[in-house]
């Protein structure tokens, strides 16, 4: 079942240039794609792709010009009253609160727009602000221009689970946090995931996004460019693993090469270490042939293996390709 | 989500808001106190305090007790007050809303640019006018005991009915400039409308040596007609006699609702493409 519905997308802006100019920027190119319920899903793109755009259209904040978007089977633009109702956003971590006001009046000032009763509306900004870990910290109380930008991202995201929607949409809800906070929103994003909230999230920081994504879809130029679980988009690269080995033994060299040749070996590089020879080779196989084929070999050929690392390719690996494939106008995957 | 919910939120953050600007409201307090005071008791200590009674006594076309003298003072001074507090903290919240605090968002996920500042345009000139007009309390029952209170709940009235209309006449002004122009300094409109508005009413000196353009721009504002059923109230304690200028504050109010609703709507369609 999906959650998300993005069909043939278009949206241009006119942007002034000048005192006179104007200038027309196709933000959106019949972008399509769809986030399947209780997921976390990525749009990934590099600057100016167009996600802040589909993350607007998607939070009824900005009228496409073409095209369908759905969330929970409702059109954002023609049921927009009835998508705000189930969906949460997070837009700029670090803007659309009031200074002199407190994280939890903040909320409450929030909850009474989405017409809570007053009642609710503060017990709920309690529930959520003990849940993003501000009520523990005291910070609750505090007036938001005193809140560190961890603070303010974990508000954000409070606001956002305000009215408890079944979407989320976050954009870039990292951007410019230290490793401490980054990790706590990412624990949330996990955890709320796993309590079935389906969650779209945009942003830049690759080994973050594969670390929480169970798919991509990666954008650019306002169109789909790549989409899938981040193993599939690495797998369907067809990218190397690299292979780092330390091994000693009477026949190390002969063993290297066999190896070489067992696996295809795109490229090899070697240096003795200590006694001991380090190898680093490029195959096209997957991890356990490699594995397989390397403790095979060694045992035959009577080599000790002291050290083995077999590195996958990373998504951001995989993003680049793509990207830079789309640019180069070869248009690897669909 | 539509105006209710919009009214409730907005009253609930200008309670706090109150809460924590108490000592902001304290300076909107006395200083009006000061002026007004300072207008009977400061030209007194020139040429004594009868010659300065019967000279107010000729302005206003009625003869005046020193008490009488000091409550048409008072009360006069509320409208200083109320432009400065209304115009100002409304149109700087409105362009900072927009412009700096990124609350237009949060707006528009949960309701429209029209409802939302429709609620703002009602909301907070009734309460702004209502606390920064307490001290106009203690003064007139101190010197006008009962009836003093009776004089203060009708400029309160009379404040409240050209407060709401001052904020429509503000928000009709400010959203344009938020959405439309690169105007980014909250403080821009506020600075130049306040004392623009307070210098076109004549407050204090009379109408003809006020200047043409100034008198034009406060015409466009409820000050003037405010102004003069202050005057009708605090001389005759008579709210009823001010019924010509309330009723050209009720027709400017319409003229406010329907250019501030039409301009609300260009905005949310503007913010929203």
């Amino acid at each position: 079942m999906e959650a998300i519905v993005v069909e043939d997308l278009w949206k241009r802006y006119i942007v002034r240039s000048g005192f006179r100019g104007k200038r027309v920027v196709e933000a959106l190119r019949g972008l399509s794609f769809s986030v399947e319920r209780g997921s976390v899903h990525a749009l990934l793109g590099p600057n100016g792709a167009g996600k802040t755009t589909t993350v607007r259209i998607l939070a009824t904040l900005l009228l496409p010009d073409s095209g369908r978007a759905e969330i929970l089977g409702m059109d954002v633009v023609r049921e927009a009253p009835r998508v705000r109702q189930v969906i949460g956003v997070v837009l700029d971590v670090s803007k659309g609160f009031y200074m002199s006001l407190s994280g939890y009046e903040n909320l409450v000032f929030y909850g009474l727009l989405k017409n809570m009763s007053l009642s609710d509306a503060r017990r709920r900004a309690r529930e959520v602000l003990e849940l993003v870990g501000l009520e523990q910290e005291g910070a609750a109380h505090r007036p938001y221009y005193s809140y560190s930008l961890g603070m303010r991202a974990r508000l954000a995201i409070a606001k956002a689970l305000l009215t408890d929607p079944e979407v989320l949409i976050l954009d870039e809800p990292t951007l410019g946090l230290d490793v401490e906070s980054a990790r706590a929103v990412r624990k949330l994003m996990v955890e709320l995931a796993r309590s079935g909230k389906t969650i779209l999230v945009t942003g830049h920081n690759m080994y973050e996004i594969e670390m929480i994504a169970d798919r991509v879809t990666i954008i650019n130029r306002g169109r789909a460019i790549a989409s899938g679980t981040p193993a599939q988009l690495k797998e369907r690269l067809g990218l190397l693993h690299r292979l780092e080995l330390r091994v000693s033994g009477d026949r190390v060299e002969d063993f290297v090469r066999r190896l070489a040749e067992a696996l295809s070996a795109e490229r090899i590089d070697r240096d003795v270490l200590e006694g001991a020879l380090r190898v680093r080779l490029y195959a096209r196989r997957s991890r356990e042939e490699i594995a397989q084929q390397v403790f095979e070999l060694a045992k035959a050929m009577g080599v000790r293996v002291l050290d083995i690392a077999i590195q996958e390719p990373t998504l951001e690996d995989a993003f680049i390709a793509i990207v830079e494939g789309e640019g180069s106008g070869v248009h690897s995957l669909g | 989500m539509g105006f209710i919910a919009s009214v409730k939120a907005v009253a609930y953050r200008e309670a706090v808001w109150f809460r924590r600007f108490l000592a902001d409201y304290a300076i909107a307090w006395i200083m009006p106190l000061l002026f007004a005071l300072g207008m009977i008791f400061l030209p007194a200590s020139v040429s004594g305090l009868s010659n300065v009674v019967s000279r107010l006594s000729a302005f206003v076309g009625k003869h005046l007790t020193l008490e009488q003298a000091i409550v048409f003072s008072v009360c006069l001074s509320s409208v200083v007050t109320v432009v400065a507090v209304v115009v100002g903290d409304m149109s700087q919240t409105i362009i900072s809303e927009v412009k700096i605090l990124g609350a237009l968002d949060t707006i528009l996920m949960s309701t429209s640019v029209t409802t939302y500042f429709a609620a703002v345009a009602v909301v907070r000139p009734l309460i702004l006018t209502l606390a920064s007009t307490l001290y106009l309390l203690p003064p007139l029952a101190m010197v006008e005991g009962l009836h003093g209170l009776v004089i203060y709940v009708q400029c309160l009235a009379a404040l409240l009915i050209s407060g709401i209309a001052l904020g429509l006449y503000t928000t009709a002004l400010s959203l344009p400039i938020a959405f439309f122009t690169g105007v980014s300094r909250p403080w821009i409109l506020a600075n130049l409308l306040v004392p623009a508005i307070l210098a076109g009413t004549g407050i204090y000196i009379p109408i003809t040596m006020v200047p043409t353009v100034l008198r034009l721009l406060a015409l466009t504002s409820p000050s003037i007609e405010m102004c003069r059923t202050l005057q009708i109230v605090a001389v005759y304690s008579s709210l009823s006699r001010a019924v010509d200028a309330l009723g050209a504050i009720a027709a400017l109010l319409a003229i406010y609702v329907a250019i501030a609703c039409g301009v609300g709507k260009a905005c949310d369609v503007g913010a929203r493409r």
